[in-house]
């Protein structure tokens, strides 16, 4: 060890503490907060250099090259940024401390902290809005065919600088499927499969070309015989697009806003989307009096505003919600500050970051999740010599997964540590007179004893792996949302906390259906099909199944089919849409009930589980 | 004359509820297919009148069928109704672009579908 990496080590911390605090403001940074980023890495990088540490100085160059162009204005401040430096300097830290022990900067840079860093700088090169054409070598006709999603791929991959490649490969009509699902598995193997355009030319009834648009890191190779590969980005080795891209220049902002005048943004997009469905249908009876090019023309005009007035209350209905992803930033950045300043290791796992949730209750739930995480970390997770001891990798894992089912929301934490000792619970509950010296509560008594306020008040919660801390708070808040909290928790294998909460609002796609004159609606994706009733079909009539009279003889109606073949039949099928549900507020809605959906100026139409509806008239004939 | 009529739509419940818009055994017979590459597996097939397909479909979407027919001197003139089951709006402009007829959005009804695929029927094919 020499005193030079001593020295090192120690004058960098202080700079690292700099640039962690403003990466973790919680905002986008000022220009003079952003000034001052760069002049904490600029120095780092002098030290580095002035030290001989010549691979850390080369990384932080790469750093420091970011942070200029934020600087000039050339990129904007994004999350992609601040996570990029963030992972940067989080690995960037940890080869300090080594090499204040080893002496030597040999086991950096990290790749995937500089590909990041790269990552970060890319999107100025494919940022939405520069046409594909300008970055793929690709005919018109072929760009034209793809999806907005496709596209979006496609930008991504460019954006982090994946090469793209074109495979040309053709298969028998027979075989078509398989090989070219096995094709497209290897692909996404170590690439991304991102389109499939089948080709006219040379089109038979035995055989069909397509070509594959795929993201690769290398020419891909191992493809079917006669397989034609070619590179598809235009210029791949540039790096930044020309002069236009500095107009971008505005930092990412966040503005706060009030409720009442988002809610009625809303209203007034969900209005005008509504008015032009109307004023669409008169259209489209005038269409059908125009000579046929007109036609052509005015639907597409049609079609134009229809597309931007559903975007716009899409959007609208967007700023209500955020991914969970955001909401696990912040917890995953709580776990590493906890690990900062101990001897643990653990790694933060985020799955199905992508669910959407309410602003407001991603709020309420930021301080009980936190409490959880830390908890994890704190008493779940096992030292290192523990954990090996006990045959289990030296890490450990805190999960938080997140999904969502109709209109509830469950989240929930998980570890892999100790799990929580059920004795002793129970023996502080002795002690606090909650159990009778006879009694012996079981597992279930036993773990409601950890959400009951009072329970962690004095020091034997480290006994029980300090579980208690707060629990009866979490579950305060978890109940003020009106949700649950749940437990389940195996000694030796982890702990697991289950919190069910009603989201205020689900918006799914469902089939809009009329029996007795009223609509009603079932979610889309319990339906397994339509089709005219016949007697094979038996079909329980939905209006027995609400308690009603049975259907009117005669008129034909309309069989639907849950996926066991079960089936209820109604008088007609009106329409499917998206709807936004929200959870009918009585004191005591059927099991069946979802809730109520209500679309501006119509009647409310209640959202009805098939399945249980079926289930709860099990006895009936 | 009795009109051919392609159904390409992989959500069964979706394609099951087109098909029962369009019954009418008098006028049109209703081929279904449950993806862009059963949909290809159909066309040297049957001579199709029209083709009623949804856009975001797993591996051949919509928009690369839609792209395949107009590029192909036998299919190019068959009109096409596109049903927009999805959240993007684009998808559908795009499918416009690429010279479908016509649209339909969710929410639908049957006689949207079956008035909409009508129209198709009686416009004269497109000059492209």
């Amino acid at each position: 060890m020499t005193r030079d990496a001593i020295d090192f080590s120690a004058e960098a911390a202080e700079r690292i503490e700099t640039v962690r605090s403003l990466l973790s403001l919680g905002r986008a940074p000022g220009i003079g907060e952003v000034n001052e980023l760069f002049r904490a890495v600029h120095s780092l990088k002098g030290l580095a250099g002035l030290k001989g540490f010549s691979r850390f100085a080369g990384a932080l160059h790469e750093a420091e090259g970011l942070l200029d162009a934020i600087r000039l204005s050339k990129l904007p401040w994004t999350e992609r940024v601040r996570e990029a430096l963030d992972r940067f300097f989080l690995r960037f830290e940890a080869a300090v401390d080594a090499a204040g022990r080893s002496g030597d900067d040999s086991g950096f840079p990290a790749e995937d902290a500089l590909a990041s860093l790269a990552g970060a700088r890319a999107p100025a090169l494919a940022a939405a809005g520069t046409p594909l054409s300008s970055e793929l070598d690709l005919p018109e006709r072929t760009l034209s065919c793809l999806s907005e999603y496709e596209e979006s791929r496609l930008r991504a991959n460019l954006a982090a600088g994946t090469p793209i490649w074109t495979i040309d490969v053709a298969f028998p009509l027979e075989a078509f499927e398989p090989e070219l699902k096995a094709l497209g598995a290897r692909l996404n193997a170590e690439g991304e499969w991102i389109a499939t355009l089948p080709q006219a030319d040379g089109f038979t009834a035995d055989r069909l070309a397509v070509r594959l648009l795929v993201a690769f890191p290398r020419s891909p190779e191992g493809l079917p015989d006669g397989a034609g590969v070619r590179r598809a980005n235009r210029q791949p080795e540039r790096l930044r697009p020309p002069g236009e891209e500095t107009a971008r220049t505005a930092p990412v902002r966040s503005v706060r806003l009030e409720a009442s005048r988002l809610e009625g943004l809303l209203a007034v997009a969900d209005e005008a989307r509504a008015r032009f469905r109307k004023l669409a249908g008169e259209i489209v009876r005038l269409e059908a009096e125009l000579p046929p090019a007109r036609r052509v023309e005015v639907a597409r005009l049609r079609v134009g505003l229809d597309g931007s007035l559903e975007r716009l209350a899409r959007q609208a209905s967007a700023i209500r919600t955020v991914p969970i992803s955001l909401l696990a930033d912040r917890l995953s950045r709580a776990a590493r500050r906890i690990l900062d300043g101990s001897a643990k290791k653990a790694a933060f796992r985020i799955v199905g970051g992508e669910s959407e949730i309410d602003r407001a209750l991603a709020d309420d739930l930021a301080d009980p999740l936190l409490h959880l995480v830390r908890n994890a970390v704190d008493h779940g997770i096992e030292p290192p010599e523990e954990r090996r001891a006990a045959g289990k990798p030296e890490s450990g894992t805190v999960t938080l997964m997140a999904r969502s089912r109709s209109s509830k929301l469950v989240i929930s934490i998980a570890d892999d540590g100790r799990g929580i000792d059920g004795a002793a619970v129970v023996r502080r509950a002795r002690e606090l007179g909650w159990v009778g010296p006879g009694e012996s509560p079981t597992e279930e008594e036993a773990r409601a004893f950890l959400f009951r306020p009072g329970f962690s008040t004095a020091s034997a919660v480290s006994e029980i792996s300090g579980r208690g801390v707060g629990l009866d708070l979490v579950a305060e808040r978890v109940a003020a949302r009106g949700g649950e909290i749940r437990l389940i928790s195996t000694p030796g294998v982890g702990t697991r906390f289950e919190i069910e909460i009603a989201t205020p609002q689900a918006v799914f796609d469902a089939l809009v259906v009329l029996e007795e004159g009223k609509p009603y609606a079932f979610p889309l994706a319990a339906i397994a099909r339509v089709g005219r009733e016949t007697a094979r079909d038996s079909a329980v009539p939905l209006s027995r199944l609400l308690g009603g009279a049975e259907p009117a003889a005669g008129g034909q109606r309309v069989s639907v089919f849950l996926p066991d073949a079960s089936a209820i039949s109604v008088a007609r099928v009106l329409r499917q849409e998206m709807l936004v549900v929200r959870p009918v507020e009585t004191a005591d809605p059927a099991p069946f009930l979802i809730g109520a959906s209500q679309s501006r100026g119509e009647e409310a139409v209640l959202v009805l589980d098939p399945k249980r509806i079926l289930r709860s008239a099990g006895g009936a004939p | 004359m009795i009109k051919r009529i392609l159904v390409v739509e992989d959500s069964d419940a979706t394609r099951s509820m087109i098909v029962a818009a369009l019954d009418d055994p008098d006028r049109r017979e209703v081929f279904e297919a449950s993806s862009g590459f059963e949909a290809l597996r159909l066309l040297p097939r049957h001579m199709f009148d029209a083709i009623v397909t949804d856009v975001n479909m797993p591996d051949i979407n919509g928009l690369e069928l839609i792209g395949f027919l107009k590029g192909h001197p036998q299919y190019r003139t068959i009109p096409i109704l596109v049903v927009s089951t999805e959240i993007a709006a684009a998808d559908v402009e795009r499918a416009m672009a690429l010279g479908s007829r016509d649209y339909v959005r969710k929410p639908f009804t049957p006689e949207q579908i079956s008035s909409a695929v009508d129209r198709l029927l009686e416009t004269p094919a497109n000059p492209a």
